[in-house]
């Protein structure tokens, strides 16, 4: 392991050059407007790109406007200006080839288990006894059997991520965005969770856009990380990760570039005075 | 710096911009319905006879106001409403806060809310007639007994969902059991007791009165069906859009002044 | 235009969610302490009628109104009487359902729908709608169009501001996963607002329905050839006043079947509800 990190000065698409990004974001601003109250800038011109089969992560203190970045690029919310594009293509709206997971799992309550990961196949038009064939094969890929008939109610929260996750991946979707999804789990199942995500993008190879405020789940999941300064949000820098794959924790953070990475980065964080 | 000015402009866009979709919206849709109103017996599709125009109603409306019988009924009617619901408050309140915080008055009164919820308070006008008489006291009990349901509910559920460690902590600095029934269960079960009372209001009204133009002797109810039976519609509809709209201003009344008193309630009632 | 309503405690387990009893005692104490209301309305009921203080024209003894109702099965016009009010209540009822979700789907979700209809709404509910029964009877005539419209005007409101409520408040990024997983907006509208809202709107189905039935037997009792509103308004006018107890013992069986019947309704469609665990 000859180098681990190494920060970007010129700008993400530089970086990229001679290939296509799946995902790219180019000057990208948000101004929340409402009546009667001062506008209120959660990001500043935004650049960022991820290539085909990558894995990038988003990390900035909380509240700083990287959920909101991921909502434009999901195409729930508006960009002020600037434009996100998918395949080159200008992101208007929600579309299946960009699956989202949310930190609330955001299951429908009044669906099974099955019901929440089929919802989606239905919209696609497969037969019902494919729907379940898919669902129960995305439901063993997050290692879920036996609770297809469970209400959501009756799950844990890392099994109702884990329904969230497959519900996501049932539509083969090209691009994951996550929001800080095991941001409401236990330390435990998060770090399993944390495992099974990166076992099910080696076999998948989704480009991965991944938000999160943890500096460790950051390093360990990414291949390229974008540091976002405090609210109104831009990058800080952008960081490759370039430790071997397929990861494992303990060597890992037995690295010794590791504890120099984890503090370089911190320092972007917390010295945000500006 | 021409930033500030730049932004006080746009506020200032966006204000009318707000304004305009705020009230133009609404504006239209009230427009449009009386607009109907007004043009439906002008183009005769209905019977201008029985269904008077806006306009002619509106101006009748006016001799009702002005009708020293219509004011006296007005009086008689929020008299007795008055006090039915005061009644109501009184038995209401107190009574479901109690079944939060008793688990036997809660089991003893439980089964008589569910059982007489669904029956119709409006089908015993005339049983309470026959037992109380024509006067003041059976239209009284008929606007107590539609009020206390919502009243009871509502101040049990809100009773019910005050936080434990709430009460916990006003019987540990040396509160009486009373003693926090009121100083500290009643006022956080306050905002649930006053969208129950703002729902009794409506119910209430509503039974005073449908008593009214059962029992005839007096009353606003009794004054409208009196001109029904005249087969007099301007006057008719008059006064129903009268009631309707005092209905209205009362409930707007009850909303702006609880706002208005407890400036600390989140949200709304 | 959030009106919270206050739910109505359910005091008996629905029957598809009813808990196992043990024994036979178990059950009959069960069965005591839901219908003591009513055993101790017929217990006073019985006594006073006895006791003297007053006439059995006053208050006739159950026994009496037994009498009559039995007399009146016989005849048939006791089920006549029952079964129009209830036809009469459950159309209006229907219809309340039938305007008051969709219109509140879109006044919680579509905001020029909410701009227009806000403030007719917000007038027309609290408004005592007997005032407006003169009205429905010029438009509507005096047959069973103008007492369905009365139900319908008392059902309405209810179920409308239910609705809107719930709908206005569903978890954007509920709409949100949907809308990922290639949802349309109606569609959108259809499975995610509808069921997220359901709770509230068959809370406000409760309300409605005693809306309803009150509705349905005020106007009966103000003008009509028939229903148990007429049986009342005649039994008053002709001194039968048995007739007028079996009357309110009758609309009152309507209610509690209805009642229970959404109650029912409701633990089937909510199963899966936080609420619905016990």
């Amino acid at each position: 392991m000859a180098e681990v990190g190494q920060t970007h000065t010129t700008t993400a698409s530089a970086s990229l050059a001679g290939r296509v990004p799946k995902l790219q974001a180019e000057d990208v601003g948000k101004v929340f407007t409402r009546r009667g109250r001062d506008p209120v800038p959660a990001l500043r011109s935004v650049d960022l790109a991820a290539r085909p089969g990558e894995f990038v992560s988003i990390l900035g203190p909380s509240g700083c406007g990287k959920s909101t970045f991921l909502y434009i690029a999901a195409g729930f919310v508006a960009a002020s200006h600037g434009v996100v594009r998918y395949d080159g293509v200008p992101v208007r709206r929600p579309g299946p080839e960009r699956g989202v997971v949310f930190q609330e799992f955001a299951l429908f309550p009044w669906k099974t288990v099955l019901g929440n990961v089929t919802y989606g196949l239905a919209r696609l038009g497969l037969g019902r006894a494919d729907r379940a064939d898919r669902a129960r094969h995305y439901l063993e890929m997050v290692n879920l059997g036996g609770v297809e008939k469970l209400y959501p109610k009756e799950l844990s929260g890392g099994m109702k991520q884990r329904v969230a996750l497959a519900r996501t991946l049932a539509t083969d979707p090209d691009v994951l965005l996550m929001d800080e999804p095991f941001g409401a789990l236990d330390a435990q199942t998060r770090a399993v969770l944390q495992v099974e995500l990166t076992g099910i993008w080696q076999r998948t190879r989704k480009t991965v856009l991944f938000v999160t405020h943890s500096v460790e789940e950051a390093i360990y999941l990414s291949d390229r990380i974008y540091v976002f300064s405090p609210r109104p949000a831009r990058v800080r820098a952008v960081i490759d990760v370039e430790l071997d794959r397929p990861r494992d924790r303990e060597r890992m953070l037995a690295d010794p570039g590791y504890p120099l990475l984890h503090r370089r980065i911190w320092d972007l964080l917390r010295d945000d005075t500006s | 710096m021409t930033r500030p000015d730049r932004s006080a402009i746009r506020a200032a866009i966006r204000a009318v911009a707000a304004l305009a979709a705020g009230v133009a919206a609404p504006a239209a849709g009230v427009a449009a319905l009386l607009l109907a109103w007004e043009l439906a017996p002008r183009l005769g599709l209905v019977r201008a006879a029985s269904v008077p125009p806006f306009s002619r109603v509106f101006a009748e409306a006016g001799t009702v106001l002005a009708d020293p019988a219509f004011r006296a009924e007005v009086g008689g009617s929020a008299l007795r409403w008055a006090l039915g619901f005061a009644a109501a408050l009184g038995i209401g309140v107190p009574l479901g806060l109690v079944m939060a915080r008793s688990r036997f008055v809660r089991h003893a009164v439980e089964p008589v809310l569910t059982m007489s919820y669904p029956v119709p308070k409006v089908a015993l006008i005339l049983i309470l007639v026959l037992l109380f008489g024509i006067g003041t006291l059976a239209r009284v009990i008929i606007v107590v007994l539609a009020c206390l349901i919502p009243i009871v509910i509502s101040s049990f559920h809100g009773a019910d969902a005050v936080e434990p460690r709430l009460i916990w902590s006003a019987r540990g600095l040396g509160t009486s059991r009373l003693g926090t029934l009121f100083r500290v269960v009643l006022p956080a079960a306050l905002p649930s007791v006053l969208s129950g009372v703002r729902l009794a209001i409506g119910v209430s009204i509503f039974a005073l009165m449908a008593a009214e133009l059962m029992i005839r002797q007096s009353g606003v109810g009794a004054y409208l069906f009196t001109y029904y039976d005249l087969g007099d519609s301007p006057r008719v509809w008059a006064t129903a859009a009268l009631i309707a709209t005092a209905g209205f201003l009362l409930d707007a009344a009850y909303v702006r002044g609880v706002k208005f008193g407890l400036r600390w309630l989140a949200g709304e009632i | 235009m959030a009106r919270p309503t206050p739910t109505i405690p359910a005091t008996t387990p629905a029957p598809g969610a009813s808990t196992p009893r043990a024994s036979v005692g178990g059950a009959v104490t069960w069965l005591a302490v839901r219908t003591y209301p009513v055993l101790l309305v017929l217990a006073v009921w019985q006594v006073v009628a006895h006791s003297g203080a007053v006439t059995a024209f006053t208050l006739p003894a159950p026994r009496q109104v037994w009498d009559q109702a039995v007399l009146g099965w016989r005849s048939g016009t006791l089920i006549d009487a029952t079964t129009i009010t209830l036809v009469r209540i459950l159309g209006s009822f229907a219809l309340a359902l039938a305007v008051g979700v969709p219109l509140g789907l879109l006044m919680g979700r579509v905001r020029p729908v909410r701009r227009m209809a806000r403030p007719i709404v917000s007038f027309f509910f609290p408004t005592p709608k007997v005032a407006i029964y003169p009205a429905l009877v010029i438009l509507f005539g005096l047959g069973t169009a103008s007492k369905v419209a009365m139900g319908f005007a008392e059902a309405l409101f209810p179920i409308l501001l239910a609705t809107t409520a719930a709908a206005s408040q569903v978890e954007p990024r509920m709409i949100w996963s949907a809308a990922g997983l290639g949802t349309s907006r109606p569609g959108i509208l259809l499975r995610i607002v509808l069921p997220a809202a359901l709770p509230a709107i068959l809370t406000g189905a409760r309300i409605g329905l005693v809306g309803a039935i009150t509705g349905v037997f005020v106007a009966e009792l103000i003008v009509a050839a028939d229903g148990l509103g007429h049986t009342m308004a005649i039994g008053y006018r002709t001194l039968a006043t048995a007739d007028m107890y079996l009357t309110v013992v009758a609309i009152s069986a309507i209610g509690f079947t209805l009642d229970r019947l959404i109650l029912a309704t409701r633990a089937r469609l909510l199963r899966w509800t936080p609420e619905a665990e016990r």
